[in-house]
């Protein structure tokens, strides 16, 4: 469960990037996140991880704050970052290790885990190669595995399907279904409708730093009485913009 | 062959590319402004003062005999070496390595533009304090020969291109061995041969300098008066450059100007014909590609390791600083070759004892040679963690993923501590392996040896500290190659300064006021060092740990 109360956030003192932004994501539902660039998607998924400080307003991940708490919280969060080219000196194997020892993973656990994981995304051949030598979309499948190696009950994905192959694409979904089945939240970026269209049980879309639609999919379309969803989007935007 | 709107455009992105960028925070930059000023006026200032004496000094003796401008000729020649040997990792990293040539190579502008603009970005960047010692060295010059100060303006334009030929060689260098080096086709590879060749420069610059084992200025000058003139002439013949500037500075010789512009540009000329033939062909004639037989992931699984926190994290700082061609030759290779500064610095100056002369010294109980030794191991504990800049590139070493920091559930006072043992650890080993060998040699008592150790864990823990906090103040975290990192970071040249001060304050004031003036004797004038440091140690550790933390946990990202 993600609760943001009345959350602001400025750069520079000017530049309004989030704006009294209220909202609350409940548990066991896959939580689809739409914006335009510019919108406040990052800004707001860096205030949840601890990245950024809000100016105003809470942030709280299964009843603890960000602020009060940060390093509880941050136990709890799985956060998949939009640039996967990190730490590329050390070998695949090296770099989950380093995750799982600083999220504090039971060596049983996560040579179990590590090891289904690393099927999963078809990662097996590569593990002791340095990360320099993935390609884009190997390395986003990296940061995927590490970011989930801690089992979390909270994901919190930027943007996690760009560089996946059909394959890998496919595993995740289906592991964010088996996540929130279990009575997690997941709480993901995306710039491709159709996507969460497919994926999602509900979804949120920013604009202008505020959350000006937050249901299903399904009562847009009968509100806007349109099919194509990029149409329906910018029909949404347009309005809250009119109001 | 060059378009000059591609090739202006380019430079300008370039150059932006590689400043350091400013704190958001107000209270970060007005202190970094701070530091920035008072290591100028701390490193910058003297050296330029002492430079400056030399060319007056020079000028004024050898005006008698006709030869007033040698001074301002060697200065130039120094700085051309200098330049040559110091920009050759940088134009290398630069022309091939940095991320940003995948994408430049689509672009619709030429290879040699692309080669031209890199160029020129880093002969701007590079150059500043080289172009402020030819001008207070110029100035030095026309007051000593009583010019009018108007005769600069003739000379203007070769005051700030003078660096160009010498980096031109760097540059044409680069060019030959990449044009090679595309045949090994794993990039890795080729960068880990160049870090090697540029480890070679460097030890080749140091035993030439060592060379001058017997070198007296004043016999030399007196040798040039009576007509040895061998130095001047091999370097005439490579820096043709200088003495065209020079005649154009002190004879107002247009020809001369105009000579040195034609030459300047036939350099330029040479440089880019090359680029032209080869620049493309080696760009892309390279990759990462690896052909390895793989290890099943079940094996590697079945050996994986729990660690702490602390331990998992000094870890991983350790393999991107070692593993990092451009960290491992900035940050690492001065911690196992500061043996052969030494030994240049011992060479070139009064103190040339041998090996059992210095034992001899020991068993007599010389206190004046235990005393060099002790300012000596002090010396090198401030100065080493200072120049490996391993503690004051702490958190720009991040880059753009300095969020990293910030969203794993570790404390930013772990993470803090962890990038401060880094750096320690490494300093420390890399000059206590040497000297305890050395102390070995000479037959040191074992009471003076814990308290050498003493004074080096103390000394090499204060800077260390100093530099990570001034790191955490405003980290460089824009950058895009790990070269750039560390280049024109002003943190590793404020934490040199502040290094500096504390030498001087510790060394100069330890041998000429404790020993020469109050003739203290060894176990007081060490024990006034170690409360010394001790006192900075704990001073930086009370202000710094906690004002370190809540910098890093206030920056925001890049």
């Amino acid at each position: 469960m993600i609760e943001i109360k009345n959350v602001t956030k400025t750069y520079n003192g000017k530049i309004v990037a989030i704006d009294n932004l209220s909202m609350s994501i409940p548990s066991g539902k896959i939580i689809g996140f739409i914006g335009l660039n510019g919108a406040g998607k990052t800004t707001l998924i860096k205030m949840m991880t601890g990245i950024l400080k809000a100016d105003k307003g809470t942030i709280k991940i299964d009843g603890l704050d960000i602020e009060k708490e940060p390093l509880k919280v941050k136990q709890s969060i799985g956060y998949i970052t939009d640039s996967p080219d990190m730490f590329l000196r050390l070998t695949g194997i090296e770099f989950i290790n380093f995750i799982s020892d600083i999220y504090k993973v039971p060596l049983s656990t996560r040579k179990k885990r590590n090891s289904y994981l690393a099927k999963q995304f078809g990662l097996e051949e590569l593990l002791d190669k340095p990360m320099q030598g993935y390609s884009h979309g190997m390395r986003q499948k990296m940061m995927v595995v590490a970011a989930l190696v801690h089992e979390p009950s909270v994901w919190i994905l930027d943007e996690p399907m760009i560089g996946l192959d059909p394959k890998s694409a496919v595993a995740l979904k289906k592991m964010m279904h088996e996540h929130v089945d279990k009575g997690n939240t997941v709480f993901f970026s995306t710039h491709v409708l159709e996507v969460a269209e497919k994926l999602c049980d509900e979804i949120a879309i920013i604009d202008e730093g505020k959350i000006i639609y937050f249901g299903t999919l399904d009562d847009l379309i009968k509100k806007y009485k349109k099919k194509d969803l990029e149409e329906l989007f910018l029909e949404v935007i347009k309005d809250a913009r009119h109001d | 062959m060059l378009d000059m709107t591609n090739y202006l455009a380019l430079t300008k992105v370039f150059l932006k590319n590689l400043k350091m960028s400013k704190s958001n925070n107000k209270k970060a930059r007005r202190m970094f402004t701070f530091l920035l000023i008072f290591t100028f006026l701390f490193i910058i200032v003297p050296f330029l003062l002492i430079s400056s004496l030399f060319v007056y000094d020079t000028t004024i003796q050898l005006m008698d005999i006709n030869y007033e401008s040698i001074g301002l000729q060697i200065m130039c020649y120094l700085v051309s070496v200098f330049t040559f040997v110091f920009t050759f990792p940088v134009i290398l990293n630069e022309l091939y390595f940095s991320d940003d040539i995948e994408k430049l190579i689509p672009l619709p502008v030429k290879p040699v533009e692309l080669a031209f603009a890199k160029f020129t970005a880093c002969f701007i960047v590079e150059n500043l304090v080289q172009i402020l010692l030819i001008f207070v060295s110029i100035l030095s010059y026309i007051f000593a020969l009583r010019l009018k100060v108007t005769n600069i303006l003739l000379a203007l334009i070769q005051i700030v291109t003078l660096p160009i030929i010498p980096m031109i060689y760097s540059a044409i260098i680069c060019l030959i061995i990449m044009h090679f080096a595309k045949y090994i086709k794993n990039k890795e590879l080729i960068k880990r041969f160049s870090s090697v060749f540029v480890v070679g420069l460097f030890f080749f610059f140091f035993f030439a300098v060592s060379a001058f084992k017997d070198f007296n200025f004043e016999l030399y000058l007196e040798n040039f008066a009576n007509g040895d003139h061998r130095f001047l002439t091999i370097m005439n013949y490579i820096f043709p450059q200088i003495n065209l500037f020079i005649d154009t500075l002190t004879n107002q010789n247009v020809l001369s100007l105009i000579i040195y512009i034609l030459i300047t540009l036939v350099f330029i000329l040479i440089f880019l014909g090359l680029a032209k033939f080869s620049y493309l062909d080696s760009v892309i004639g390279m990759s990462a590609k690896d052909t390895s037989v793989h290890q099943r992931s079940s094996k590697l699984l079945k050996k994986l390791k729990e660690h702490s926190t602390f331990k998992a994290y000094v870890l991983k700082e350790f393999k991107v600083l070692i593993r990092t061609p451009s960290f491992f030759i900035n940050c690492i290779i001065i911690n196992i070759l500061w043996p052969i500064f030494a030994y240049t610095i011992y060479k070139v100056g009064p103190m040339n004892y041998s090996i059992s002369k210095m034992h001899e010294f020991v068993v007599t109980g010389d206190s004046s040679f235990k005393i060099k030794l002790l300012l000596l191991v002090t010396g090198i504990s401030i100065l080493l963690p200072a120049m490996n800049s391993i503690a004051a590139t702490s958190f720009s070493r991040e880059g753009k993923h300095f969020s990293f920091i910030k969203y794993i559930p570790v404390g930013y006072k772990t993470q803090w501590l962890s990038k401060l043992f880094i750096s320690f650890i490494i300093t420390f080993a890399g000059i206590n392996i040497y000297t305890t060998i050395f102390y070995i040699m000479i037959g040191l008592p074992i009471s003076n040896i814990i308290v050498f150790y003493l004074i080096s864990f103390l000394a090499v823990s204060s800077v260390c500290i100093m530099g990570v906090y001034i790191d955490s103040i405003q980290p460089k975290l824009i950058w895009d190659d790990e070269n750039n990192a560390l280049r024109e970071n002003y943190n590793t040249f404020i934490a040199m300064g502040i290094a500096l001060l504390i030498f001087g304050i510790t060394c100069g004031g330890g041998y000429y006021y404790l020993y020469d003036k109050l003739h203290m004797t060894i176990g007081y004038i060490s024990f006034v060092i170690i409360l010394c440091l001790l006192f900075t140690t704990i001073l930086f550790s009370l202000f710094s740990i906690v004002n370190g933390t809540r910098n890093i946990r206030d920056q925001e990202e890049a």
